[in-house]
This record gives structure tokens, C-alpha cells and sequence, in this order.
């Protein structure tokens, strides 16, 4: 995978220099927020996953072994993140829908937390029927361009792993369609 | 090879291009005179591909930035304090590698389990030797007022008694 920023600059940020770091986060941001959001598919929850993304690469910069492409590394930090955030949203949401049960409140429990510019995003409408770690899989693959080997890196997965996902994510939107995505949203 | 398994490819490394040159034209090959696979190409090609294309990136408020820059500064600013900083090189000091880390709190752990267990048996020992004891003083009292039945019962041979006897 293609480095984003040159060495210079990486090593300048290792050393703790905040002008090359901002170097690399002006480089990473704009793909690290796309694959949050649209596994996250919240604007401030997306927003705060970077965040600690770039925290957690600051922190970690100074162990960066430069044998793995930079740019791969950012990827796993913020795929990983962004799966665990989705998780933690996806918990609060089943708890939500419980407490609004109980209560005899109907609430569509693919709307709570979903940000509104966003929601007739057709793009998302149809990750949103996935699970993260296939979600994680066909945006690194559809919406970031990366091959089977670079997703099998970034996701510490097999090859095999990455075209079970894919395949698995393909048939579904297939199946999606068959019925009519609208009947489904 | 049956059409199941061509369209298997086709879900995943045909329509990623992941195939080398040869194993491609095979399938193309295959395509040109199977309308089955070529339709369920298609379909592939439309809901799971072609619906990605031209997706609009978000982007991204400059607020985050400033927010990720005011979080470093402040991580620097309390990694300047001496005190700190003396903290922070001691415990790299103490640093300890994650294995050996590992196995002490295993042993920690044994260590633990074995007092317990130890523990446990000296209790049923007192036990024991309280039951013991218990028993004991009951077999005590019990001989004792054993004892009291045949001094009653052997008060026969009083002088008074035999007097009357």
C-alpha cells in the first residue's frame, strides 16, 4: 500500500514535532472519517472515533514499526475502532429499544442515533443491513479501494476470510434487492 | 467446472478483478455462452457493485482537528512535569515483559488457590480436634454420670443401708 506521508515527516512526528503529525492527520483524516462513518453511520460518534484514532496514533507513533506500510497501520487502528464504537452503539440501542418497550413506545430502532443528513444516504442504508466486521469489509473494498491482501492486513483476517465477508455482503444486498430495499427500510 | 462455482467467483474475485489473466478469460469464456451466469453477473454488478459508485465522501469539520491538537498539547504539557516525568521513567523502568507477566500472576494465582486450600485444611484440622475434644468432654460427662449411676447404684453397701437390709 502506497505510504501517504514521507519519511521525513513520519519520523518528525515520532519524535513528537505537532507540525508533521498534523501533516499526517491533514494525509489521514479525510479516509479515516469516511470508513468510521460509514460503519458507525453517525456523524459525532464518527467524529469522535477519529479523534481517538489520532490520539491513539500519537501515542503509539514512537513504536511504529516502518516494515508495515504506514498507511495500512492507520487503517487497522481506525477499522478496529470504528467496529467497537458500532458495538458499543449497537448495545445502547438494544437497551433503548427494551427500556422503550416497556414502556409501550414505538420507536424504530434503526433511527436512534442515525444523523439526519445522512439518513436517506443509500449508501448506508444498505451497509446498515450488515454486520461491522462484513460492513468493515465491503467499505475497505468498495469505498476505499483496497485489494483482498490489504483488507486481509488491515482486518488481521485470512484471504478467505475477506471473500466470505464480501460474499456473504454481496448476496445479502442481492437478497435486499429481490424483496425491494424499501419494503426492508 | 458447474455454474454454482462460477458464480461463486464471480460474487467475489471476478468482479474485484482479483484474478490473474488466464483464470479470467476462462470465465469470460464461460459468460459468453452461459445466459444464466451472464444475467447473474449483472445482478451482482448492479445491487452490489454499481451502488458504491460516486458515493459521496463526509467532511470532516476542521473542530476536529483543533480538538485532537488541544488533546496533544495538553498530553505534552503534563508529560513536562518533572514530577511526572520521574514517575513515568520509573515505571518504564519497571517495565515487565508481557509473558513474564503472565506466568507470575499464575503462580500468584496457585499461590492463592494453595494458601486457601491450606487455609481450609488447617480449619477442618481445628475442627477435627475440636470435635475431638467435644467428644471427648461429652464422653467426660457421660462417664462421669456413669460414674454417678454406679456410685448411686453401689450405695448399697452404705452403713445405713446395710443396716436396714
Amino acid at each position: 500500500m502506497e505510504d501517504i506521508v514521507s519519511k521525513e515527516i513520519l519520523e518528525k512526528a515520532m519524535r513528537g514535532d505537532l507540525e508533521a503529525f498534523e501533516s499526517v492527520y491533514r494525509a489521514s483524516a479525510g479516509f479515516v472519517y469516511n470508513v468510521a462513518f460509514r460503519v458507525v453511520h453517525n456523524k459525532e460518534e464518527a467524529e469522535e472515533v477519529v479523534q481517538d484514532v489520532f490520539l491513539k496514533i500519537y501515542d503509539k507513533l514512537k513504536g511504529f514499526r516502518s516494515e508495515s506500510s504506514f498507511k495500512t497501520w492507520v487503517y487497522r487502528i481506525t477499522a478496529n475502532a470504528a467496529i467497537n464504537r458500532y458495538k458499543r452503539i449497537a448495545k445502547e440501542k438494544e437497551r433503548h429499544v427494551e427500556f422503550d418497550e416497556n414502556c409501550d413506545v414505538a420507536v424504530d430502532a434503526d433511527k436512534i442515533g442515525m444523523d439526519e443528513k445522512y439518513y436517506k444516504d443509500k449508501v448506508n442504508d444498505i451497509l446498515d443491513k450488515l454486520n461491522p466486521d462484513q460492513k468493515a469489509c465491503v467499505v475497505l473494498r468498495e469505498l476505499e479501494g483496497l485489494s483482498y491482501q490489504e483488507i486481509s492486513s488491515v482486518l488481521n483476517v485470512g484471504i478467505n476470510t475477506v471473500r466470505t465477508r464480501l460474499k456473504r455482503a454481496r448476496e445479502r444486498f442481492m437478497d435486499l434487492n429481490k424483496g425491494g430495499v424499501e419494503n426492508e427500510l | 467446472m458447474n455454474c454454482d462455482r462460477i458464480k461463486e467467483i464471480i460474487l467475489t474475485d471476478y468482479i474485484d478483478g482479483e484474478m490473474k489473466e488466464e483464470q479470467k478469460k476462462f470465465i469470460d469464456r464461460h459468460l459468453s455462452g452461459c445466459a444464466d451466469c451472464r444475467n447473474f453477473y449483472e445482478t451482482v454488478k448492479t445491487d452490489a457493485k454499481d451502488v458504491f459508485q460516486g458515493a459521496e465522501r463526509p467532511e470532516l469539520p476542521e473542530a476536529v482537528w483543533q480538538k485532537v491538537k488541544t488533546a496533544i498539547i495538553e498530553k505534552q504539557i503534563k508529560s513536562e512535569n518533572p514530577v511526572r516525568r520521574f514517575w513515568e521513567s520509573l515505571s518504564d523502568l519497571l517495565v515487565i515483559p508481557r509473558p513474564v507477566v503472565a506466568v507470575a500472576t499464575v503462580a500468584v494465582f496457585f499461590c492463592i488457590v494453595l494458601a486457601l486450600a491450606g487455609i481450609k485444611i488447617t480449619r477442618t484440622g481445628d475442627l477435627s480436634v475440636n470435635m475431638q475434644h467435644m467428644v471427648e468432654l461429652f464422653d467426660y460427662s457421660a462417664g462421669g454420670a456413669a460414674d454417678d449411676t454406679e456410685e448411686n447404684q453401689s450405695g448399697f453397701g452404705t452403713s445405713i443401708e446395710e443396716y436396714f437390709l
